[in-house]
């Protein structure tokens, strides 16, 4: 028994150890002027303005993909829940003159709530697929910069630049996330050669460690997910060279509606249209890019590579 | 060594989300499903223990529904279906709903610890209470229940812990527990691992200071014997 709390002793001191380390290396972090990799988002966010006279829209996200949706620690609340997809949605808010609540859940549950009529819209990344247009109602187009327009592979070190082709790909085992477009992609391109594609992984964050633990000999991802992979694994993966030829159709980003639901569907598409002609996309995703980019290298340490993205 | 220094480094920028609200709200929720799983689960054993045959049959309906389920399915009918039966549920937070879901599922499991419980105190204990010209509800309140409860407590812990573990699910929904803050930083700076072994040690730690404090409970109920 002695022995056990002697364990115990020792656990519960390395957890005071780390809060008490943790406690004095936040406050040098805070110095370095987190504010001005907001600053950007924030300007765009503060732009706009509702007086809520429609009524409420929920939006479904799943917020663990920045660029495109994730957390911001330093905010509380809905504020916390940042990115392109976020933009979006306060700009939907403010022209069909509704108030915003958003619903943080997963890329799956996403699909469910709209589907149940739980939230009115889901825009979370997703891209236009035939089964979900069967199923949905989806949106007019929305660009998220090269987020989506570039869809590429990415490697282990040694492998940068050796893999151009699809034929170079015979042999390998090709990972993917589940029903994204890289699984359309990886399976459209590579479904009729002797390539394992086998390899589905709920979310990339797995897939990035099994691709480290070599389970997986290459990843399928959107190249802007590519850079923030790279640039957070410590330059030990890298882009193949090979990029997919992405079909038109599939290079932007919809938002999903409950099947049916085309009134609402008619004002989301006259809003987004009014953004494209506009041209407010390009400035929205660069603002969160520097968000997430330097968010994820400057912070943890990455002094070195974290300059490529905020440039 | 990178992967050290990048705990550290994840440790010192997000300590505050995995700390405070993280293992706040994993507690938040163990409590909740647990003290609700008790309280209403006392209710199911009893329905099940009933003279009714249909109030018997209907908690013994929804034992086996949510015992023979997934927690994950539960989770995702709770969120989404709930709403749909009560209205006021869906303006509100995600934590409610995935409350409800977690209570019920807890007193599925609590009300069959109950019945086990009761069921191992010896037959010839009521029947010698009765035979002394004690009534039915007297014998179970004095002489029964209180053996069952030394029976009930250590599988009620283990069903603590359970439920801590559980709780993870919750992350589906991003309701805030140790789970979800591993979702938001891993989703901010890519580094699974990292924030994985993170939520290890804390999911670990706090399921191990769990289990102490109640082997320590359970002694003294020994000692009282």
């Amino acid at each position: 028994m002695k022995k056990m709390s002697k364990i115990l002793c020792m656990l519960l001191s390395v957890a005071m150890l780390l809060s008490l380390a943790a406690c004095g290396s936040s406050a040098n972090t805070a110095a370095k002027g987190e504010a001005n990799l907001a600053a950007a988002y924030d300007k765009y966010l503060s732009g706009f303005s509702t007086n809520g006279t429609n009524g409420t829209l929920t939006v479904a996200l799943s917020p663990d993909f920045a660029p495109m949706e994730f957390y911001d620690v330093a905010k509380s609340g809905d504020a916390a829940i940042v990115g392109f997809d976020v933009l979006l949605a306060n700009y939907l808010a403010q022209e069909l003159d509704m108030n915003l609540a958003l619903k943080p859940m997963s890329f799956d549950a996403c699909q469910a709530a709209v589907q149940t009529g739980n939230v009115d819209i889901a825009i979370s990344g997703f891209s236009w697929t035939y089964e979900r247009s069967q199923n949905y109602e989806l949106s007019d187009w929305y660009v998220a910069g090269d987020n989506e327009t570039e869809q590429s592979i990415i490697c282990l070190k040694e492998n940068e630049g050796k893999f151009t082709k699809p034929e170079d790909f015979v042999g390998a085992k090709i990972g993917y996330q589940g029903a994204s477009l890289q699984q359309v992609l990886v399976e459209e391109t590579f479904g009729e050669m002797d390539v394992d594609i086998s390899n589905v992984f709920s979310d990339l964050g797995t897939a990035v460690e099994a691709l480290k633990a070599k389970q997986i000999d290459f990843l399928a991802v959107a190249h802007g997910n590519g850079e923030s992979i790279i640039a957070s694994a410590n330059d030990s993966i890298a882009f193949t060279g090979f990029d997919f030829e992405v079909d038109e159709i599939y290079k932007n980003n919809v938002c999903l509606l409950q099947k049916g639901n085309t009134e609402l569907l008619e004002k989301v598409n006259a809003a987004l249209a009014k953004a494209l002609e506009n041209d407010y996309y390009s400035g929205w995703y660069d603002a969160c890019k520097v968000y997430a980019g330097v968010s994820t290298l400057d912070e943890l340490g990455f002094d070195d590579e974290g300059n490529k993205i905020t440039e | 060594m990178t992967f050290l220094t990048n705990v550290a480094n994840i440790l010192a920028k997000y300590w505050q989300v995995f700390l405070i609200q993280g293992i706040g709200y994993t507690l938040l929720l163990s409590v909740i499903a647990v003290a609700g799983g008790a309280f209403f689960g006392s209710l199911l054993a009893l329905a099940k223990r009933s003279k009714l045959k249909i109030l018997k049959a209907l908690a013994a309906i929804l034992v086996e529904i949510v015992r023979g389920t997934p927690v994950l399915l539960q989770l995702y009918i709770g969120v989404f279906v709930f709403p749909m039966i009560i209205p006021k549920l869906s303006s509100l937070p995600y934590i409610y709903s995935v409350s409800i879901v977690l209570i019920i599922n807890s007193s599925a499991y609590v009300s069959e610890i109950i019945r086990s419980g009761i069921e191992a105190v010896d037959v010839g204990q009521m029947e010698a209470a009765r035979s002394l010209g004690l009534t039915h509800t007297t014998a179970m309140l004095s002489i029964i229940l209180p053996q069952a409860v030394k029976n009930i407590l250590p599988a009620l812990g283990n069903e603590f812990i359970m439920v801590v573990k559980e709780t993870s699910l919750a992350s589906t929904f991003f309701v805030g527990e140790l789970m979800t803050a591993y979702l938001k930083v891993k989703g901010y700076t890519y580094l699974t691992m990292e924030c994985l072994a993170i939520v290890g040690v804390l999911y670990f730690a706090l399921t191990y200071i769990l289990s102490k404090i109640l082997k320590a409970f359970e002694r003294r109920m020994k000692a009282h014997a």
